[in-house]
């Protein structure tokens, strides 16, 4: 009897599934407050200035559990033909409302499985891997397939969409009414724009991000536009780069934002990523 | 009795019905939402299917018809004009003017739109993020009274009674709405309409074969140094212009979210503050945001070449003057009612700001743009006029 019951308690033990679903939330916000289409920001950079959304797309990727010992454990994302396949997910924070272009629905869940355990942490990139990012959006699956996010492809595409209009605060003055943090790959070496690098690019620009307390059941990782601006002036762009931060080198305006990215600019390093904090 | 009430229901019934089609009801269910089509647009195998209104599938007979009424001047209040008048085939799908007159000589606000591949746009016209499918489109030249096109506006029955005349229709609708029985009603012709424009697709152009088939002497070497430039953050014309059209609103069969885009490029500047002309705002006129002012949709650039005149007000009679203002960040008028600095205006889209080209250069991006012409389109048999020539 006893050999009985061992074996009927174990039988269900083997065929329960080996792995379980995971899911990783998101949230964008500005100095704390939550990131809407059609509001208002003020107080943000270095000059204190406003802001208002146009764009936030950012894709992640790469997707790790930490187990209370520090162990990684890969994620695998489930591919879902919109918003993530299985190897890049996009998180949409714009609904098309206000100034914001792009369309209704957002996305601010990443959903996939890991091995059964316990886990106490989570370690992701913000970027497209280098082996499907240089394709033409025209040809390439969901979450790949927008226009939007796209660049040439010997770049790349855009790991961050983020396009704000900004306004000086009161009594300043402004050279500049937008600001765009468009962070993606360069130095991809010569060649057309539309055709892939040979190579890896030299500044991948892919940040990686780890948070060693981090439930997936309670918490959520919050993506900050107030924080990693805060030392960045938005009403200005420097003379001669594109508007705001578009990942080149000699762009003066990514500067502080990279650092607070958790970049290396310019061979310098990053004191701290300054962008996302685990609530 | 009961034989006898039941003949009596069923007159009532039948009577019920006549009378309903006579104050305008319809056999025909409503669009739903938005399905890959199963329609043969003869598509190259890279490109994606159109999406398609789940009420409307685009079927041969529907497509037929409705290229007969897209050519048919029954469709105006006083037979001057059809649908074609202002999108010539020639000029894929546009006028050549700046602005078009309707039955009454009043001339739209806005410049024709290329109907060439619209069935890729998930929001219709320059500028109505509310019109999504061509069903609803239809009815804006057909019945629109400010201003008036076609002219039909309270006289849709008399173009339906002009269309039952027609010998050639009875056939056409029975073949193309079926389970409606071959209803003549507005409801069947902007459906019909409908299933025509999104059969109107094209990706012959030498840059299609360039870039999606391999085809590398289908370019010259021009066409890839200005693609190199139109792709480059100095000009900045991809930030708007990406994609299957070169445009940021698309949706299509690998896209079904699809997404769109409304811009304010700088053309205007009126009070400094960043007014457009009063009659031509953009989305505003829509949103009524304020910040919506001159706002306008990113069109295609496919046959941008045969499409002059430009913007959303036919504005720019040459690409030279588009890429003119392009390159001014903006362009100033210094005379006139609409005298302004657009370069300065506070709603300005931030990848207008401005570039310098050499003349080679401005000629290698007018060879990119040009290459985006598909000369097939322009004449194939499949989208030209049914009607006997008079």
């Amino acid at each position: 009897m006893a050999a009985m019951a061992l074996t009927t308690l174990a039988a269900p033990a083997l065929a329960a599934p080996k792995s379980q679903s995971v899911e990783i939330r998101f949230a964008a916000a500005v100095n704390g407050a939550p990131l809407t289409c059609g509001q208002r920001y003020t107080g943000i950079g270095s000059t204190g200035a406003s802001l208002e959304l146009q764009d936030f797309r950012i894709y992640v990727s790469n997707f790790r559990l930490l187990t209370k010992d520090g162990k990684e454990v890969p994620m695998a994302l489930t591919p879902d033909g919109v918003w993530q396949d299985d190897k890049v997910a996009l998180l949409d924070f714009e609904n098309a409302t206000g100034n914001c272009n792009g369309n209704a629905p957002l996305n601010t869940t990443i959903k996939g499985t890991a091995p059964k355990g316990d886990y106490s942490g989570v370690v992701f990139d913000i970027g497209v891997p280098f082996e499907i990012n240089h394709q033409d959006p025209t040809l390439a699956p969901a979450p790949l397939n927008l226009s939007a996010t796209a660049w040439p492809w010997r770049v790349g595409y855009k790991f961050t969409t983020i396009d704000l209009e900004t306004a000086p605060a009161a009594g300043k003055t402004a050279s500049a009414s937008g600001f765009s943090i468009h962070l993606g790959s360069t130095a991809c070496g010569e060649g057309s724009w539309v055709t892939p690098p040979k190579m890896a690019c030299s500044n991948p620009n892919r940040p990686e991000y780890r948070f060693t307390a981090f439930n997936p059941k309670t918490n959520t990782l919050v993506m900050d536009l107030g924080a990693v601006l805060a030392t960045t002036d938005i009403t200005t762009n420097a003379p001669q780069s594109p508007s705001g931060c578009m990942s080149s080198e000699e762009d003066n305006d990514c500067v502080g934002l990279f650092d607070r990215l958790g970049l290396t600019f310019r061979g310098k390093p990053s004191q701290g990523q300054a962008f996302i904090t685990v609530k | 009795m009961i034989k006898r009430a039941v003949v009596i229901g069923s007159i009532v019934v039948a009577l019920g019905l006549a009378g309903l089609q006579a104050s305008g009801a319809s056999r025909v269910e409503a669009l739903g939402d938005w399905v890959e089509s199963h329609f043969d647009f003869r598509l190259p195998a890279w490109a994606p299917k159109p999406l398609e209104p789940r009420g409307n599938p685009t079927t041969a007979a529907k497509v037929e018809l409705g290229r007969y009424l897209f050519y048919d001047t029954r469709l105006s209040r006083d037979g001057s004009m059809s649908c074609a008048s202002c999108h010539e085939q020639a000029r894929a799908f546009t006028d050549g003017r700046a602005t078009s007159p309707g039955v009454t000589g009043e001339h739209t606000k806005r410049n024709s739109m290329s109907l060439v591949n619209s069935a890729y746009f998930p929001v219709m016209t320059w500028s109505n993020p509310l019109l999504h499918s061509f069903e609803q489109q239809a009815l804006v030249p057909l019945t629109g009274t400010e201003p008036v096109e076609l002219g039909l506006s309270g006289r849709e029955d008399e173009m339906i009674a002009r269309l039952k005349a027609e010998p050639v229709y009875p056939a056409l609708f029975r073949k193309a709405f079926p389970r409606e029985k071959g209803e003549i009603s507005l409801a069947t012709v902007t459906r019909a309409l409908g299933a025509f424009q999104r059969s109107i697709v094209s990706f012959r152009s030498p840059y299609d074969r360039y870039r999606y088939e391999g085809d590398v002497d289908a370019v010259s070497d021009s066409v890839l140094r200005g693609e190199a430039l139109f792709f480059s953050e100095k000009l900045e014309c991809h930030h708007c212009h990406n994609g299957l059209n070169l445009s940021d609103s698309e949706r299509h069969a690998r896209n079904r979210l699809g997404a769109f885009a409304f811009h304010n490029t700088g053309l205007y500047n009126l009070d400094g503050k960043g007014a457009y002309p009063p009659d031509n705002q953009g989305i505003k006129e829509i949103t009524g945001r304020a910040e919506d002012m001159g706002r306008f949709r990113t069109p295609s650039l496919r046959n941008v070449a045969v499409t002059a005149p430009y913007f959303h007000d036919g504005s720019a009679a040459t690409l030279d003057e588009v890429i003119d203002h392009y390159a001014a960040g903006g362009r100033t008028l210094k005379e006139g009612p609409n005298k302004g600095e657009g370069r300065l205006n506070p709603l300005k889209s931030s990848f207008v700001p401005g570039f310098s080209l050499t003349e080679k250069e401005r000629e290698d991006l007018k060879a990119f743009l040009r290459a985006q012409t598909d000369e097939e389109v322009l004449r194939d048999p499949r989208f030209s006029n049914p009607w006997p020539k008079p």
